[in-house]
Order: C-alpha cells, then structure tokens, then sequence
C-alpha cells in the first residue's frame, strides 16, 4: 500500500449472484484500479448501473468484494478500523423523525465512539458551519430537504474523519442548497479533508473535483484531473471542431463571404448583426476564413472556438466506448 | 459499548416520543383508575346465599312439614315470621314433575322468596325464640357464647341467627366459618359475602390478578406491542438508514442485538407501569404487598421478546413491517394452538381417563378413573377388562356430562370405590342430577355389570369399609352403616326423570357418633382396618372414633391444629399413627391417641397430597403429591422418596391385601411393589422390588398424546404459558386447581411446570436471534 493514498484499489472486482434458479452472475465491478490521494476531492462519475453504489458500499464494508485488494488509510476496507476514519453521508439519507439536529448529532456521534463532551464541542461548530445552529432544537420533521442533507454533512464530520464519503450530496436539492452544499466542500478541502464524490451532476463535479473517475458497467475509464479529461477528449476530435463567430455588415455580403464554409446556424442578433456557428477541419482553415471575412470588410464582433464541457467529455467517453 | 447503549437509548427515546405509547399508557392508567376502588371488608357470616343451603327446595318442604305440628320447632317459629302470602306458597309448595314446566317456576319463586324472607328475617332479634330451639342440639361454641352475651349489636344478632339456623337444619345448611369477607367497590356492596378466610381471599385475588394480567399484558398487550414494534427492525434496514449504520464503527450482529432488545423497549414500558400499578392497588386496597407481581415485567418482556425475534428475524430478512405482523401473529397462534391442544387433551382425556383409585380385594383387581369408567384385571386375557357398563339412561345422560366438562367437577365426581368383601361385589357411590349419592353395584354374578343400588344419607362424602367388611356411609349427618339389602327397588318418587332424594335412609343405620361432628365443606375420614378406628379431619380439627359394643362409635378424642381453619387435608389412620396431609403441602404426623405430633415434612415444593394411604396393618403410609411423586413412611416414621420408575408419573397408590403396594400410573398401569426393610449398605433406604405389573396396552390416542404431542409441546416454545411461570413465582405453589371452583385435593391438579416454558422459550429466543445475528454479519445490503 502505498502511505500517500487514502483509497487504494487494485484489480477490484465484484459479481452478485441474481435469480432464484439459475444464478446468473453480474459482473458489478471488473478489475477496478484506482487510488484517491490526501485532500483531494475525488469525484466518481458513471451511469446508472455503473457499479459506483458497489463500490461505495465495498469501501464502507456493507457489500463484501468477489476478488482484488481494496485498502483504505491503510487498512482492508470494511473493518472497524478503517469506518472509524470515515464519515459518510448516503444517498437518500433517513433520520428518524423523533430526533432534533443536536439529538440526532448525539446519536450518530456515539455510535461513532465518541463521548459526550466531544459531541458537544463538535456539535456546536458543526451546525454553525453547516446552517443549522439556529434551528439545532427544532424537531427534523420540520426541516427541509437541503436542511436535511447539511445536518448529514455535519454527522458525517463530527468525528472528524480522514475520509468523506459523500454520496449524491446535492441530490434533491435546489441551486441555492447546491450552491451551498459547493461551498461547504471548498471549505473541507481547504481544510484538509479528502472528499470522495459520487455524483451524477456532472458540472457540480467539475466545479469542485480535483481528480475524477468515469465507471461504465463496472470498468473504469478514465481517471485523472478533469482538465486531461478534456484535453484528451478535445485531441482526440481535432480534424473537427465547431466556431461561433459574431458579425456585422450586410446580410449578402455575409452570406457571400461564409459561403466557402459549413455552417451550422445561422441567427441575426440585431440589425445588421449575426450570430453564426460553422464546423472546422483545422484551424488552417479558420485562418483562411477570417482573412476572407476582414476582405470583404466584415467586422469580426466576437469570434470563439467551442469549449469541451466535462459532460461532453464524459458523454463522449462513453459513445467512444461503445463505438 | 458506547454505540450499542446508544442504539438503546435512541429506542427509548423512540418509544417515548411515539403517539401510540402515550395512547396505550393512558388505556392502562383508565383500566387501573377502574379497578382502583376495588377493597374488601371482613365481617361476621350471616346471611344465606344461594350456595349455603345443599336444596332450597327441601328447605322449603322441611319447613313446610315441620309447620303443620303445632310443637314448638324452628320451623314452626320462621313460618309464622313470615309474610302471609309466602306462608300460603310454602304450604301449597310440592315438588314439581318433570313435565310441569310452571310448577319449575313457581318453585323458583317460592324458594327465592324464601332466602330473600331468611335472610331479612335474620337481621331481626325476633328470629331466635328459646322456646322454638329448645329441641336443638346446640353444640358450636361460637352459638353458645352468642346466646349467653347480653346486649348483641346487629352483626352480632345477625351472627347467632345464622348460627341457630345452622344448627337447626345440619343436613340441609352446611356450617360457616365465623368471619365472611365482603367484595366492595367504593362504599358499594359487590356480589354476596364470600365464605372464605381473608389468606384465602388474597390468594384468590392474587390468582385472578395473574390471569388478568396475563390476557391484559399477556395477550392484548403484547399483541399490540408486537404491531407497534413490528415496523423498528425493518425501517432501520432502509437504505438510507441501514447504510448510514453499517458505516460506523459497530458490529453487524451487535447491532441487530441491540435493536431487537430496543424493540422490546415499548413492552417494558407499558408491562412495567400495569404491573406497578397492579401492585400498588393490590397492596393499599387488598393488603397484598406482594413484590413477585413485579416479577411480570421480566417475564411479560421475555414472552413478547419470544414473539418479537420472530418478527426481528422476519424484518432482517424481508424488510416489511407486513410480513413481520404477519409471521409473529401466526407464529404466535401456531404456538397457542399446541397449547390449547396440549392441555386440552390433558384435561378433557388424559386427567380424565387417569387411575384415581386401586381396589385390591383377594384376587380381584379393580381400578377407577375421574369419570368413573372401571376396570377389572383378567388374568386370563391379561388385560383390563371394563366393568359396570351400564344401559341406565341418568348414567349415561351424567358420562356425557361428566365427559363434555373440561374437568370433572366434585359434584359429578364418583367416590367411594371399595370392595363389599361380605357381599363379594364392588361398589361405587355416583350422584345423580339431583345431588343424591346413589350407590352402584358390580357383582361377578351379573358379569359386573352395573346395578343401581340404594340411595345414600343425604351429604355422604365417602364409603368406608369396616374390618369386618361392612360398608359405612360417612356423611355430614353421621356414620351409617349399611346393614339392608343395597339393591334398590328403583320405585321412589321422580323429578325431571331422576330419583327424588329421601330422607329416609334405609338399609342404613345411624351408628353415631352423638353429638355428630361438625363437618366442613371437605371433610375427609379414616379407618383403621384392624381396629376399626376412624379419624376425621375439617375444620383444622382431627376427630377420633372408636368401635363401641353393640355397633356404634363414639368420640374417642377431638383434637384441634394450629393451622389455618379453612386448609384442607386428607387423612389417613394407621394403628398407632396417624398421618395428615395438608393443601399448603405440608404433611403430618401424629401418635395415638394421644394425637402427639411426631413428624412434619413439605416435599417438592410445598406440593399437596392427591391421595394419603395406610397399610392394612396400620403401620407404614404412602402419599402421593400432585405432581406424581411418591413418598413412603415405613415403620421407623422417615420419609423417602422411593427409586421406582413411575416417580414423577404416579396417578394414585395403595397397600394391598399383604404388605405390597400398589402403584397406578396413567390410565391402565399397575405394579405392585414389595417394600423392603432397609439394610444398612444402601443407606438405611426401602428396597422395591417389583411383584408384578398389570399393564395393557395404551389407546392410540393415549400414544399420540405421549409420544408425539407431549414431546412437541415439551421442545416448543410456549409463550402462552408463560402465565403459569408467573402464576407459581407469585403464589409459590407447584400445583394449582384446575378450576377456580375446585377446592377438594383429591381432583387432579395442574401441575404448574414452570421453568419449562422458561427454557424452551429462551432456547427458541437463542436460536432464532443467533440466526438473525448470522444472517446479519453474512448478508449484504
């Protein structure tokens, strides 16, 4: 095991057995390798069925792996030692409704092992972090969803795990509770804290991920910084690639001068103006169309070659695959 | 452990903060606010309820023909105290035929008039005229210091008429114990008084309050805890909570340990305050501060815990509140109905069929069970042949009753079974619809078939035999010894179908003793084959007779015990000793005449005698408890617990003609043992060594009962008896009456086997949480 990673997974697999008679086997999780390294936020993508659940749920010791090594801060995955150093927030997260945010805090702080002064002490910082402290002794029936998923967040931190699991945190939640929820994950990365991330809202993702991984019916493919994702998603498609350029001047002059080229759309922004998208085959070819454009004396308002989103790379990825 | 008391903190605090705990809770607190003003009064016997009179009917014709002569009698005195129009019914009054449906009515008119006249009557001073009982025989000390003490208050007026309408009709009105306890509820009067000491009173309240405990707790409780827990195990495997758990630090199996015991939160909560509760009113209204009620949390928790691992191991596996009510309630059922068929059988067939009586007269060997079905030994099929069938339509119309009662009650009950060694028959007392013993006849000369025989003295409660054979009626009345023809003539005056009961009592002559002894409600008597002395214990009291010439007893001794006056006992006279066993398990052992104490033993839990036997010779006892074990008293007066292989099993034990004993097992088991003189090498312990056995081969249903249920039932676990556990830790007794009603010894008891349902319940719980816990650290989620 190498000291420098939290998560260590090497060859990982997992098959469950489904069907009454004949037990057919499916393959969840074929020969994941993977690692996650201290204070980063580590998001795993992946489609539903991927097998992202599986993992998470070997990582926690709920399911138990078929073959492969899984290591975490050191220890086999599943044992007592390595879920004390986690703090997880599940999808879907149910706290019996009897409980207020402080009770339930105490409950799960216990559980965890600690006393309670230290619940105490933790507590209170915890809900001042997460928005709560005001509400601390409402009963949580009465709370929201985004209320709901924040005192998760602080349970999941009360003892102050090396590790985060955080599984659809945003899940639920509207752009003010996402955005929230954003900011509370830069704050734990500031401070250290190694946040693993399974979502499916691929911008939130990217927004805060340092490194992610792309599962698709149980194999990994792709790991590494979003960028590289991007960068070689975007090589991988440079003999073709889209321009939105912004012009004025004379409608058929326009149409004259773009005439060469293949465009996409076509949309007048105001008199005068317009708005065009065309496809390129390099950028030789973009050189040769602006120097057609300023011939004809077309000013060139704003001109800008399309940016690969991490959702374009994550869906191409996959239509690649299946290719 | 910080997580798991955590798990079981968060139960309580789930407990308490549910609707349905709070609504349950206020349920209790109503049901105890109602039973609350529940309290007795002790106050002195007086009036005349329904069950002091033996016939009201007779009571009214006593008077009735006692009244026509103008000598002063009581009789005479109460007719003319009464109002005119019930003076005019009393005279008018005859028994109705069984087909006159209004006369049945009027009777029933006639004689609640006549208690209501009694007992208002009985209030007044002018219900004793000395004159009018100058001709009764007033032998109660109680009567005779009332009637001497000047200046009587109303309960003390009400007391003595009592007491004087006791002593003028002693075959009709049984005697009651001075003090009677009063039922109250607030300052309200509730039912009649009831005749019983006030120890007696309280352990009848205990026994009621263990059986509404345990259908309040026991059943209806639990039953709703179970549907109120049922959904705990389940909601904590929804994925949002379950995955959330697993995540900590915690051990799988711990946890579903600890929310299974959370779950039983709700139980010991309400069980807890009910019993709190029931204990607080028991000992501020009724006295009884007995700490063993609060014994029914722990067990109410375990039988709901039986009930809850079942819907625990359902919500593991299945995850559905549904399934769990529905697996638990049929578990439960399913557990109840082996119950119910269980003891069902017991005491609708086994207890039923079981030997209650050995009858060993030269060759002959007869045995009896509760119904009354006898049997004779024939040595040449070697088997157990049936005697005294009977075609009599009243004798089969009494089987079926007997047979359709759950367990046969002692007015049904047949007694007396001996051998008439002069007459070479077997006899057998049986009381008809009517109350009226009648005797019944068995003579190989009719190839045993049933004859009617002579009705007996009214209120005969056993049939001895003298040592010189003769038969002698032992009834409240006195001893009378048969000395006519036993066959009757079967002509006598009929109601609804049944012989009338007569006061004549022909062919049986009084033979004493004068003044006769006052007997309670279960006195039972003695002889001694040899000497021909007799002892009669009722009443705390021990009364010797003895064989005077010319045929009579008379007193020989009256000897009273520091026991409780309502105990009852069984007796039984050797030649120098006398042994008395005592309902509280206690047995005793005292020299004569002198009546010396010389022994005193409880066995096996203070569990009570069924059956006291004396050797022909006088000089070694058997005793067998209720719970089937045997105990000897050889010469040298220590008791033993023979090693013989019916031990724990014996129905009933007698000596037989020589020095063996007899010893019944089951419904159709005999073996006659020889006792041996202890030798010094085992201990100074009797040798039994068998002579032979009388044995045939058990029904079918017998078989089935033994092998196959009884077993079952013994391995299962049986939440619903549970009770009895409860039922022994709060009255400490081992056995208990079948009925409420029961209060003779001699009816087969319940044996309360307390720790059984214990141990299979808690050996269920093991199993079925270890599969729970298995399941729980192997499964995934």
């Amino acid at each position: 095991m190498n000291a420098s990673t939290i998560i260590d997974v090497s060859d990982l697999r997992k098959t469950y057995r489904g069907g009454w008679l004949r037990r057919r086997p499916i393959h969840a999780l074929r020969g994941l390798t993977l690692t996650v390294r201290p204070g980063e936020i580590f998001g795993l993508l992946g489609p539903n069925g991927a097998g992202k659940t599986t993992f998470i749920k070997i990582l926690l010791g709920i399911a138990r792996k078929t073959s492969g090594d899984a290591t975490l801060l050191g220890h086999r995955v599943g044992v007592r030692a390595s879920r004390r150093e986690i703090g997880y927030l599940p999808e879907n997260l149910r706290i019996p409704r009897y409980h207020t945010a402080r009770s339930a805090l105490n409950f799960y702080g216990q559980l965890s092992g600690l006393s309670a002064r230290e619940i105490c002490l933790r507590g209170n910082q915890l809900l001042e972090l997460v928005g709560l402290i005001e509400r601390a002794r409402d009963n949580i029936s009465q709370y929201s969803k985004g209320m709901l998923q924040r005192l998760g967040l602080a349970q999941a931190l009360l003892h102050q795990p090396r590790l985060i699991i955080l599984d659809e945190p945003t899940d639920g939640l509207d752009p003010v509770g996402r955005a929230q929820v954003r900011t509370l994950l830069q704050r734990l990365k500031d401070d250290g804290h190694t946040v693993f991330l399974n979502s499916h809202i691929l911008q939130e993702v990217e927004l805060v991920c340092d490194r992610v991984a792309i599962l698709d019916h149980g194999e990994l493919r792709f790991v590494g910084e979003v960028d590289t994702l991007r960068e070689q998603l975007s090589g991988d498609c440079e003999q073709d690639f889209e321009l939105t350029v912004e012009v004025r001047g004379e409608k058929s002059q326009v149409e004259s001068a773009m005439s060469a080229w293949s465009i996409l759309s076509w949309q007048p922004t105001s008199p005068g103006q317009y708005e065009v998208v065309l496809r390129f085959q390099d950028q030789h070819r973009v050189d040769q169309f602006v120097d057609r454009l300023r011939a004809a004396e077309i000013s060139i308002l704003n001109l800008q070659r399309q940016r690969l989103t991490l959702e374009d790379a994550f869906l191409k990825l996959l239509a690649s695959k299946k290719d | 452990m910080r997580p798991y008391l955590a798990i079981l903190k968060d139960s309580f605090h789930e407990a308490l903060a549910s609707r349905t705990l709070i609504f349950i809770l206020g349920l209790i607190t109503l049901v105890l606010l109602a039973v609350a003003p529940f309290g007795y009064r002790e106050q002195k016997t007086t009036l005349l309820s329904g069950n002091s009179v033996q016939t009201w009917p007779r009571l009214a014709e006593q008077i009735r023909d006692e009244s026509r002569t103008s000598a002063p009698s009581p009789s005479n005195w109460i007719m003319s105290k009464l109002d005119e129009q019930l003076q005019e019914k009393i005279r008018d009054f005859r028994a109705p035929k069984p087909e006159d449906t209004s006369g049945s009515m009027k009777m029933i008119g006639v004689v609640a008039g006549l208690q209501r006249s009694l007992n208002k009557l009985m209030k007044t001073d002018e219900f004793y005229d000395q004159e009018s009982w100058q001709a009764v025989e007033i032998n109660d000390e109680e009567l005779q210091e009332l009637l001497r003490k000047k200046g009587l208050n109303e309960e003390d007026i009400a007391r003595r008429n009592r007491l004087l309408i006791e002593a003028a009709y002693p075959e009709l009105i049984a005697s009651s114990p001075a003090t009677s306890l009063q039922v109250r509820y607030l300052s309200a009067n509730m039912f009649t008084p009831l005749p019983i000491s006030k120890s007696r009173f309280q352990g009848l309240v205990e026994e009621r309050v263990v059986w509404l405990m345990s259908w309040f707790v026991g059943v209806i409780g639990v039953g709703i805890a179970l549907v109120i827990s049922s959904s705990i195990v389940p909601q904590t495997f929804e994925p949002g909570s379950l995955h959330l758990l697993l995540s900590k630090p915690i051990q799988r199996w711990l946890l579903f340990l600890t929310k299974f015991f959370g779950g039983c939160v709700y139980t010991l909560i309400t069980a807890g305050y009910f019993a709190v509760g029931v204990w607080l009113i028991l000992g501020t209204r009724f006295a009884i501060w007995n700490h063993q009620i609060l014994a029914s949390i722990p067990l109410f928790m375990f039988l709901f815990a039986i009930n809850y691992s079942v819907s625990s191991l359902a919500g593991v596996v299945w995850r559905s509140p549904i399934l769990c009510v529905i697996l638990s309630v049929a578990f439960w059922l399913a557990c109840s109905l082996l119950g119910w068929l269980h003891s069902g059988i017991e005491n609708w067939y086994i207890n039923k069929i079981m030997i209650n009586r050995v009858v060993r007269a030269g060759d002959e060997m007869i045995i009896a069970n509760e119904v009354g079905n006898t049997y004779r030994w024939d040595p040449e099929k070697n088997e157990w042949v049936e005697i005294l069938e009977s075609d009599s339509p009243e004798r089969m119309q009494m089987r079926l009753a007997i047979g359709i009662t759950p367990r046969v009650p002692k007015q049904l009950r047949p007694f007396g079974m001996n051998f008439d060694r002069n007459r070479g028959q077997y006899v057998v007392v049986e009381r008809n619809f009517m109350q009226q013993p009648v005797l019944h006849i068995g003579h190989p000369d009719r190839e045993w078939r049933d004859q009617d025989g002579v009705s007996l003295p009214f209120g005969t409660r056993d049939l001895l035999v003298e040592p010189d054979g003769n038969l002698l009626a032992f009834s409240q009345t006195g001893l009378f010894r048969l000395e006519g023809d036993p066959i009757s003539d079967n002509n006598g005056p009929k109601l609804f179908g049944f012989n009338l009961p007569l006061l004549s009592r022909d062919p049986f002559r009084q033979v004493g003793p004068d003044p006769a002894v006052s007997l309670g409600e279960n006195a039972v008597a003695s002889i001694n084959s040899v000497q021909g002395r007799l002892a009669i214990f009722g009443r705390a009291t021990v009364t010797l007779l003895e064989p005077v010439t010319g045929g009579g007893y008379r007193r020989l001794s009256e000897t009273k015990l520091e026991i409780e006056p309502t105990l009852d006992g069984l007796i039984a006279i050797g030649t120098d000793r006398l042994l008395i066993g005592l309902e509280d398990g206690r047995v005793r052992l005292y020299e004569l005449p002198g009546m010396t104490e010389c022994g005193e033993w409880s066995w096996e839990g203070n569990t009570p005698p069924r059956c006291i036997t004396a050797s022909a010779n006088g000089d070694r006892f058997a005793v067998v408890l209720h719970n089937g074990s045997l105990w000897y008293l050889g010469a040298r007066a220590r008791p033993e617990r023979p090693r013989i292989s019916e031990q724990g099993k014996i129905a009933t034990a007698t000596f037989g003609g020589g020095d063996t004993l007899l010893v019944a097992r089951g419904s159709n088991q005999v073996v006659e043992y020889q006792p041996e003189a202890p030798t010094a090498g085992d201990g100074g312990r009797t040798e039994f060594k068998v002579v032979r056995r009388f044995s045939s081969t058990p029904s079918m249903s017998e078989n089935l009962y033994h092998y196959l249920l009884s077993p079952l039932h013994n391995v299962l676990p049986k939440p619903g008896e549970l009770t009895e556990t409860l039922q022994f830790v709060v009255s400490g007794k081992s056995t208990v009456p079948s009925d409420a009603g029961q209060t003779d010894l001699q009816t087969a008891r319940k044996t309360l086997d307390p720790w059984n349902p214990v141990w299979s319940g808690a050996l269920f719980l093991v199993t079925v949480l270890g599969i729970g816990c298995i399941y729980m650290q192997s499964a995934e989620f």
